[in-house]
């Protein structure tokens, strides 16, 4: 399956700043899994220049201190700490906004595939992270990530980002 | 300090350049993107040719007081957007040309895989 409705679990559904704990901390599923949290931001601005990269199925992100070129191709995001490298099997977590005022928005989810060498630092360093959505089995580059499906949805301003693995856990 | 011209090489592995950096008045900020503070390839960089070394994540500056841009680049975003602007790149990985904005990546503008000692004063070189 590609798309998981995390939002269906209890404690994982909300679509606004307020959350279920701070990043890195393990929430119980009740079924012998739980989820951690690596990371966490909210998408506070979309570069004019973004568009152009979706026919390549790229997104880019950046840290809020990014400078104002980098901006303009990117999702900056208002950071976070990462706790723990990106590694293949994690799940990339876009939480929109609610168009109505609700508590919940979409919640788009895509799988990690592929790890470049050098993304997890430039994520914890810079908030930087690129993301191909091709669902490459190998990095196309050191500072990519692969993830499938193909981008589902461009994620407006105000979206949650996440990254967050399923463990099993046998030790409840 | 007098303002001199450095020649930039390519290193192991890298691609593209020689670059030749001088610095001019008003435009002399050796522009450092790579995080961590100010890179040794963007010091040297500075030290020899009498520019000033930048942060560009803890400050900004406008882009026509760029002499050259350092970056730590494994990928699409920043290899792409300085050359997209005409902004002489030194990346310090050996990057090669790749992502949407490789045709903006060429030889004039784009030099990877460089370390300290690949910077030199164009007269010795």
């Amino acid at each position: 399956m590609s798309m998981l409705r995390f939002n269906h679990f209890p404690g994982a559904g909300m679509a606004g700043a307020e959350g279920a704990g701070t990043a890195g901390e393990g929430m119980e599923l009740g079924v012998g899994r739980r989820v951690l949290l690596k990371y966490r931001a909210m998408i506070g601005e979309i570069g004019p220049q973004v568009p152009e990269f979706l026919p390549h199925g790229i997104l880019i992100f950046f840290g809020p201190q990014a400078p104002a070129e980098l901006r303009e191709v990117s999702l900056v995001h208002s950071g976070a700490t990462l706790q723990g490298a990106i590694e293949v099997g994690d799940w990339l977590c876009f939480r929109e906004p609610s168009d109505d005022g609700g508590e919940v928005g979409r919640v788009f989810t895509y799988r990690v595939t592929a790890v470049g060498e050098v993304a997890s630092a430039n994520l914890a360093e810079l908030g930087h992270l690129v993301v191909h959505f091709d669902g490459a089995a190998e990095a196309a580059l050191p500072g990519t990530i692969s993830v499938e499906p193909a981008l589902l949805h461009l994620p407006p301003v105000g979206t949650i980002l996440e990254l967050l693995r399923l463990e099993d856990c046998h030790e409840l | 300090m007098p303002y001199r011209a450095v020649k930039i090489s390519r290193g192991r592995g890298g691609w593209g350049g020689p670059l030749v950096v001088k610095p001019e008045p008003g435009k002399d900020l050796i522009y450092c993107v790579t995080g961590g503070g100010i890179h040794p390839v963007a010091q040297r960089i500075a030290e020899l040719s009498g520019g000033r070394a930048f942060d560009g994540f803890r400050s900004s500056a406008p882009e026509k007081q760029i002499a050259c841009v350092v970056i730590d680049c494994g990928g699409t975003a920043r290899i792409g957007v300085y050359p997209m602007k005409k902004i002489l790149t030194i990346d310090v990985k050996p990057s090669s040309p790749s992502g949407p904005l490789m045709k903006f990546i060429t030889e004039q503008l784009f030099v990877s895989g460089v370390r300290p000692e690949d910077v030199t004063l164009l007269e010795e070189s």
